[in-house]
């Protein structure tokens, strides 16, 4: 008995101390794909004791290098999920191994949301039309798939607040056509799919008056079968599985210049690195010009987040040029753009609770 | 430094205690001292010199009550000096803000407030000093001589931040004579992973509920209100227990018997019954330095409630400097008292379960006092408990689907009962076969422990304002 407890208490430090030396001498990662954030490395690790950052870093680093850090993390995540928690790290998990971002009507800025649909509105003052395109999130499109009383805001709220303030432009609701099916947003990200992209331009093409082409009409591809998105990254549980992310076809004389960069409208290379929604336009940039010499509309001005990214390969079909501007990224005067760039329209399209 | 953290986990327990193991018994005290030094100035490097001059100055006071022996006057003014300075410390760092604040407050003036922050553990060690002074004083212990041995004794780190308050009298004599072996060693890392379990899995979770409801303490109908202070009840037993037992465990692997600081107090059959089963070593503190001086309850019934009066307002400011700590322990005086006068002799007379149901709500009722910090919160948190809005919605349904295991789990290690079914099943199968199973159990429960510890960046510490 006396050597057993010998072994288990030499087992118990030796083994908490071989991660703290692993942690001091081994290579260190900087970067966690799994959780999808940068990872505080040896080198980084402050020198000031006296005013506590050096403690702090060190604390950090040993967490973050810890070397089955993966596999803790999936592990407390399943626990909490087997112990019937069904929010964790910002996400509801909901029943079929689907994640949905948690934003509560807190998590809603209503007045300055308000203010930004004013101004959108009044861009109809230039005499381009204008279209706004609410995207409702997940949660809110899904509300019968969460869990039993779980909180998410009122998008119906929201519309009405955007409604109120647009003045003279057009609003597209997509909330009948995005609350029919869960195919339509991704199950470990929080955007929606190519599918739910495109129902709502089968809409914009119906507001228009145009013929809607049948989604398999235009090819579409499964590029990846392993995307695991944002809220994956968040609530990394064993019962959410990697899903395909599908592209359309892209018209074949297209150009895409991001901020001055010459890109293309699939990044064919975000699809072996993490976050393969960035396949799309690569990601978000302050202003993105594409044009489409084979199109035959004209030129539209899309103010967007990165839910529009995955709408753009549509719009792309039918516009000679389209101006990407996301505001985050660009200080830029929209009514100076629309009248010097001489647009024909203007769409806005972005997440319904931070439109 | 805090036990639940990656740093002591991952390399001071293990150095210091690999060390500890290989140097011989006489550098121990030494090298404690030194560990226990980087360990405190490892959260507040500043405060180091504090430290050190407090064991100085007690190292002093105490060498010179030995020495001016049948000499009462000088004895009693090295005690008062003492008294004066260790608690003065204490209320420097804790209360002046506090005292500012409320002078600001009554008086509309607008002196500015220090905004000093309180070094760890002070509450802890000044009160470890003073017990030290006051036995020597008494002539119950003898001063310690040896400077490194006292300096270790006020400053050892498993008890340094939260307790249990080891009086001296209790570790006089495992300052000098004291083993570490492998049975030792044993029961103190099982014992500081029942702790760090108590604080991790169940203390961190309770916790993260709690600030999740509190945040919306103006709108939370009563059910979601009431869940919200079950949270908390459990999350301030679990950690605090469990950083008591972290702390008992790790005294043990270095050779020391820390007195017991909780006997599952939420079992508690009335207030008086909870005092004795809650922070035992801060209560025998008070009773021993502050209630029985006083005269205890040996001097009618007027004085006796007015001694309890004295120290249970001295018990709350104890725990923080605010109004909302002074009225809780003004709270539980009202018990107390209540029980003194009538209540006491009536719940001896009803079944014990009438007992429990009347301790755990007002109980659970104090930890909201406890925790509600600015009046606004209080005001909204009692509003809400008592149904300003309403009974219940469906997020609170959603919470108690989503929480309610946790919430049992902590029910059932809070009633004490696996702990005890253990205990018989281990007499039945023999100590050894026992302590095999232990150590089998407690490798999986480290494993989980570390991965919540690792994954989830929710670890609040509670006793900054202790």
């Amino acid at each position: 008995m006396k050597r057993l407890k010998i072994i288990y208490v030499t087992l118990f430090i030796g083994i908490l101390f071989l991660f703290g030396v692993w942690v001091l001498a081994a290579k260190n990662r900087s970067f966690s794909d799994m959780e999808n954030r940068t990872l505080k490395t040896r080198q980084e690790i402050s020198s000031d004791f006296s005013g506590g950052d050096f403690q702090a870093d060190l604390e950090l680093c040993l967490a973050d290098q810890f070397p089955l850090r993966d596999a803790a993390v999936r592990l407390q995540t399943d626990v909490r999920y087997w112990m019937g928690q069904r929010d964790i790290g910002g996400a509801y998990l909901c029943s079929g191994g689907r994640l949905v971002q948690k934003i509560t009507d807190a998590d809603v800025d209503l007045a300055h949301l308000k203010k930004d649909a004013g101004r959108y509105g009044r861009l109809q003052n230039t005499g381009v039309p204008v279209c706004l395109i609410p995207v409702p999130s997940a949660g809110a499109a899904l509300r019968s798939q969460l869990p039993d009383g779980a909180a998410m805001y009122d998008l119906d709220r929201v519309y009405a607040a955007i409604s109120e303030q647009k003045g003279d432009a057009a609003l597209l609701d997509l909330r009948p056509a995005m609350r029919e099916c869960g195919a339509d947003y991704y199950r470990t990200d929080h955007h929606w799919t190519t599918r739910g992209a495109y129902e709502a331009y089968a809409l914009w093409r119906q507001a228009h008056g145009q013929d809607v082409p049948a989604f398999e009409d235009l090819n579409p591809q499964t590029a990846t079968e392993d995307f695991r998105g944002s809220l994956y990254a968040k609530a990394p549980a064993s019962c959410v599985k990697g899903e395909p992310i599908v592209l359309i076809e892209a018209p074949p004389r297209l150009t895409v210049d991001a901020d001055g960069q010459t890109i293309s409208l699939y990044d064919l290379d975000a699809l072996s690195q993490r976050d393969k929604y960035r396949v799309f336009l690569s990601g978000n940039h302050g202003l993105v010009t594409i044009e489409n010499p084979d199109a035959s509309g004209g030129t539209l001005l899309l103010v967007k987040d990165s839910f529009a990214n995955c709408l753009v390969p549509f719009l792309a079909r039918d516009y000679r040029r389209i101006l990407l501007v996301d505001e985050r990224y660009a200080a830029v005067s929209l009514m100076e753009l629309a009248q010097s760039e001489q647009v024909d329209e203007i769409a806005v399209v972005k997440e319904a609770c931070s439109f | 430094m805090v036990f639940s953290s990656a740093v002591f986990l991952f390399l001071f327990l293990p150095a210091v205690l690999g060390i500890c193991l290989i140097l011989p018994a006489r550098f121990r005290n030494c090298f404690l001292f030194a560990a226990s030094l980087l360990f405190y100035a490892w959260g507040e490097p500043r405060y180091l010199f504090l430290m050190l001059f407090s064991a100085a100055f007690n190292y002093g006071c105490g060498l010179l009550l030995e020495r001016w022996d049948g000499r009462r006057a000088e004895r009693r003014a090295v005690m008062i000096l003492s008294a004066v300075v260790d608690v003065g410390l204490l209320c420097f760092f804790k209360y002046t803000d506090f005292v500012l604040q409320t002078l600001n407050a009554l008086t509309g003036a607008a002196i500015p407030l220090l905004k000093l922050a309180l070094p760890i553990g002070i509450s802890f060690y000044s009160f470890q000093a003073l017990s030290y002074i006051i036995d020597v004083y008494r002539g119950k212990v003898r001063a310690q001589h040896n400077f490194l041995d006292f300096g270790m004794y006020l400053s050892l780190f498993p008890q340094l931040i939260a307790g249990p308050i080891v009086r001296y009298s209790e570790i006089e004599h495992q300052l000098r004579r004291r083993s570490m072996n492998a049975d030792r060693l044993t029961e103190g890392l099982l014992r500081f992973t029942v702790g760090l379990c108590k604080k991790v899995l169940l203390a961190n979770r309770a916790g993260a509920m709690w600030t999740e409801i509190s945040a919306s303490a103006q709108t939370n109908p009563a059910l979601t209100a009431w869940i919200g202070a079950l949270a908390f009840t459990f999350q301030i037993y679990f950690d605090f227990s469990g950083y008591s037992d972290m702390a008992i465990g790790l005294g043990r692997l270095f050779g020391f018997d820390f007195p017991e600081n909780f006997r599952y107090p939420y079992t508690a059959v009335s207030i008086t019954d909870f005092w004795r089963r809650w922070h035992i070593t801060l209560s025998a503190w008070f009773r021993e330095y502050v209630y029985i001086p006083l005269g205890g309850n040996r001097k009618g019934l007027a004085r006796q409630l007015l001694n309890l009066l004295i120290v249970w307002a001295l018990t709350g400011l104890w725990h923080g400097a605010g109004t909302n700590f002074l009225l809780w322990g003004l709270y539980f005086f009202v018990f107390l008292a209540l029980e003194k006068l009538f209540l006491g002799r009536l719940l001896a007379k009803l079944p014990k379960f009438v007992g429990w149901l009347y301790t755990l709500p007002v109980v659970a009722v104090s930890w909201m006092i406890f925790a509600c910090d600015t009046p606004a919160l209080l005001g909204s948190t009692f509003r809400a408990l008592f149904g300003a809005n309403g009974f219940s919605d469906p997020l609170s349904l959603y919470l108690l689907k989503s929480r309610g295991a946790l919430l049992i789990l902590c029910a059932v290690v809070a009633s004490g009962l696996p702990a005890r079914l253990w205990q018989s099943m281990k007499r039945r199968i023999g100590a050894n076969a026992g302590t095999l199973c232990e150590i089998a159990a407690s490798l999986p429960a480290l494993a989980l422990t570390l991965s919540f510890l690792i994954g989830d960046s929710y670890n609040p510490f509670l006793y900054f304002r202790f």
